[in-house]
């Protein structure tokens, strides 16, 4: 009897979203990576997409994907951001969080859990509010290696 | 057999708890108040597949609004990151 509820509950919770718009935010991306100190930089451009989802007003799930051309890998990452935005001006925000990341050329872009910390810039609110400029720096725990990311998004879907 | 009642078995809690549970529930969230007090108003209900298909209804669209509202607005550029 329980287990019955708990899975009405379940449905209920699950298809509630499905009807209420945009709960994601998904965006095409393309960057500059630097992850090595002594090549010249950026390392690699990188394109790809990410996703985020604000859970709470100052903590959101943030997952990507990216394919850098260069050096030929595929990467991905999940985590949690806390972010701080302006009152005053909500086409700029900040965000420290910690995400879990894999890739498909561990030699390059090393796998495991990596603090970060981000800006995000939409600075055509009103001309082109889909865009965004990001700024991304993160430290790879397990590899001690520090990598920045700069590069645009393009929000998908819904209303920017 | 209310679906109140209902409910509380499946809890494993008392009928008069749960109500309890579900008052605290609406004095203590201002955001929750309007979708347990519709769920409240629809638990002395017999049960019955109607009764429980209303109030599964009933939930739909106070859940939608409240995640609606919950993550509208909240697209900060830095997520994207």
């Amino acid at each position: 009897m329980r287990l019955k509820a708990g899975w009405i509950l379940a449905a209920l919770l699950l298809a509630a979203p499905a009807h209420a718009g945009i709960v994601w935010r998904a965006a095409a991306a393309a960057n500059a990576i630097t992850f090595d100190a002594v090549a010249p930089k950026p390392n690699d451009v990188e394109v790809g997409g990410n996703l985020a989802a604000s859970l709470q007003p100052h903590i959101s799930a943030v997952g990507a994907l990216a394919y850098g051309f260069d050096h030929s890998y595929l990467r991905g990452s999940v985590g949690a951001r806390f972010t701080a935005s302006n009152v005053d001006d909500p086409n700029f925000s900040v965000g420290l969080g910690m995400a879990y990341h894999v890739s498909s050329e561990p030699g390059i872009r090393p796998e495991g859990w990596a603090p970060d910390a981000s800006i995000g810039w939409r600075p055509w609110p009103v001309d082109a509010p889909r865009v965004n400029l990001i700024l991304q720096g993160q430290y790879q725990l397990e590899a001690n290696q520090a990598s920045a990311i700069m590069g645009v998004r393009y929000e998908i879907g819904g209303q920017p | 057999m209310t679906l109140l009642q209902l409910l509380a078995a499946a809890a494993g809690t008392p009928a008069d708890a749960l109500r309890a549970i579900i008052h605290a529930g609406i004095a203590a969230s201002p955001d929750l108040a309007p979708l347990l007090e519709g769920f409240l108003s629809k638990l002395d209900e017999a049960v019955t597949p109607e009764s429980i298909g209303n109030l599964a209804l009933s939930l739909t669209p106070e859940l939608t609004e409240i995640f609606k509202g919950h993550f509208d607005g909240r697209s900060r550029p830095s997520d994207l990151a």
